[in-house]
């Protein structure tokens, strides 16, 4: 019994990276 | 009356009186219609992002996404990048254009970007159903909520939301709304926050959880939903958001275009914390009680029987934030579009803007009122209702602004054969081929979408092109003089 997998904690991970990578696309903008 | 009870009314009042004086502090800011429906362009990127986030989160959220986390577990989370996929073609492909182009509502957009005005009216017409059926489900919402958590009659929730809605939106318009909508994403917090560390420490932390719930069904903590049912479900948040009339309609009430661009960024973080908190609870409530009977009495019950009073009330307000948020920016979306393009282009073109802004005011407690008949008849589940509309809305309006942003040469014709053959395309496969989603996996939404843009390409090619001054604002980088930010605070 190993409970969450990464279909858990993998969301977390994927929004943060999704998330960080707007920024600093939006930060190169005009 | 029982001390739970007064709390309660204690909490409700206090955050009725807010928004009340938020919106008396609008009304003394809003002397012409672009204050009130577009704030005098002065939101920055925090309120904005609140603004985006709360139009967004509804009742589907606190009670049909917890409920499908309650039944399906971990993996519906992933529906999530779907919808920031919508909000990432907005902000590549719509919104630096739309913002530069200085209107006021969505119609107007597409009567200027194909110089036609039927083309706006019919926007302005199917705006005005299509939200008027979605209103319908926010009040049946809080209704339902009311009944189950204190066992009144559902008319007098939905009486007192809309009282209270209506009467801050047709004070400030979206000055006030704006402003309201940023405390109402802080309280949608704030409750959610409260819920989580309840229902994780009844377990002893997330792990112990985790366990218990895989012991019920494996599924639940790994993989409810396949791959492709997610990118289906994925592909139609996506289309809605990309293009949605009531969000769009808040890129006019920014500062500038940059200032869009972190709004969106800041709405999908406020999203990705709200959705992981709905996540935590529903799968809380699962270890908790096992077998409800209504995956959706979830979150009714988490607020009345598993936390603190205060901090359910809280949780309660944070539910009435949801609904209330989304209802304001529906009202402003159809009030903008009847006194705007509807009033004050085919009935009154002569009205002043003291007269613009009364019909405003009346459109928004008519717009609102008529919603409640229906609610009260209960055509359809709460999650359907929302889920079905914003399909058809995808249908008609993603290509005629998505691709009607990116192609010079779409033309009137084609956004008027594109809206209607969306639509209908889109109700034809929901009453048809819908009920096989399971074995063919396409999706009402991609159908409406894929004919919408097969006609607008086909019908634009064999009709003249769109006069070169109309489409200066959108594609040559012009700014619009109307556009710039008017301070007044």
């Amino acid at each position: 019994m190993n409970g969450f997998g990464w279909s858990f904690y993998g969301f977390f991970i994927a929004a943060a990276a999704w998330i960080a990578a707007y920024f600093v696309w939006a930060a190169r903008q005009r | 009356m029982s001390s739970d009870s007064l709390v309660f009314i204690a909490v409700v009042a206090a955050y009725l009186v807010t928004v009340t004086a938020i919106g008396i502090w609008g009304y003394l800011h809003t002397t012409t219609e672009e204050d009130f429906l577009v704030a005098g362009r002065s939101i920055g990127p925090w309120v904005g992002g609140c603004v985006l986030a709360a139009t967004q989160i509804s009742a589907g959220t606190f009670v049909g996404t917890l409920g499908r986390h309650y039944f399906t577990g971990v993996s519906w989370i992933w529906i999530w990048f779907g919808a920031w996929a919508g909000w990432l073609t907005s902000a590549l492909l719509v919104a630096p254009r739309l913002r530069r182009f200085g209107a006021l509502t969505v119609a107007d957009y597409i009567g200027q970007r194909f110089a036609s005005e039927r083309a706006r009216t019919l926007a302005a017409a199917l705006i005005i159903v299509s939200y008027t059926i979605y209103l319908t489900a926010q009040f049946q919402a809080s209704g339902e909520i009311a009944s189950a958590v204190f066992g009144v009659r559902p008319i007098y929730a939905m009486v007192l939301l809309i009282a209270s809605t209506a009467l801050y939106t047709l004070l400030g318009g979206v000055r006030s709304s704006s402003y309201v909508d940023f405390l109402q994403t802080m309280l949608m917090m704030l409750g959610l926050f409260l819920g989580v560390p309840v229902v994780l420490q009844t377990f002893g932390g997330l792990q112990p959880l985790g366990q218990y719930l895989e012991s019920l069904d494996p599924r639940i903590t790994a993989w409810w939903f396949s791959w492709r049912e997610i990118l289906a479900t994925s592909l139609a948040f996506g289309l809605t958001l990309a293009a949605a009339p009531y969000e769009m309609t808040r890129y006019y009430s920014m500062r500038d275009v940059q200032t869009v661009r972190y709004a969106i960024g800041i709405s999908m973080a406020i999203q990705a914390i709200i959705g992981s908190s709905v996540m935590i609870l529903g799968l809380g409530m699962r270890g908790l009680f096992p077998v409800l009977p209504s995956a959706d009495q979830a979150s009714s019950i988490l607020a009345a029987s598993v936390m603190s009073p205060l901090a359910g009330a809280l949780f309660l307000v944070g539910m009435m934030s949801a609904i209330m948020s989304t209802v304001n920016s529906i009202l402003i979306v159809t009030a903008g579009a009847f006194a705007h393009d509807l009033y004050a282009r085919l009935i009154n073109p002569r009205a002043s803007q003291q007269r613009l802004l009364l019909v405003n005011r009346v459109a928004v407690v008519v717009l609102g009122v008529v919603p409640v008949w229906f609610a009260l008849q209960r055509f359809g589940d709460v999650q359907a209702i929302v889920v079905e509309q914003s399909k058809f809305i995808a249908s008609f309006f993603f290509v005629p602004v998505v691709i009607g942003l990116s192609w010079r040469r779409g033309t009137k014709e084609g956004a008027v054969a594109a809206m209607a053959g969306g639509f209908a395309a889109c109700l034809a496969w929901t009453f048809t081929l819908q009920r096989s989603f399971a074995t063919h996996g396409i999706d009402a939404v991609e159908v409406g979408v894929a004919m919408s843009a097969l006609l607008f390409v086909v019908v634009s090619r064999l009709t003249p092109p769109t006069p070169a001054a109309n489409l200066a604002v959108f594609f040559d980088g012009v700014s619009d003089a109307r556009s710039h930010h008017t301070p007044v605070l």
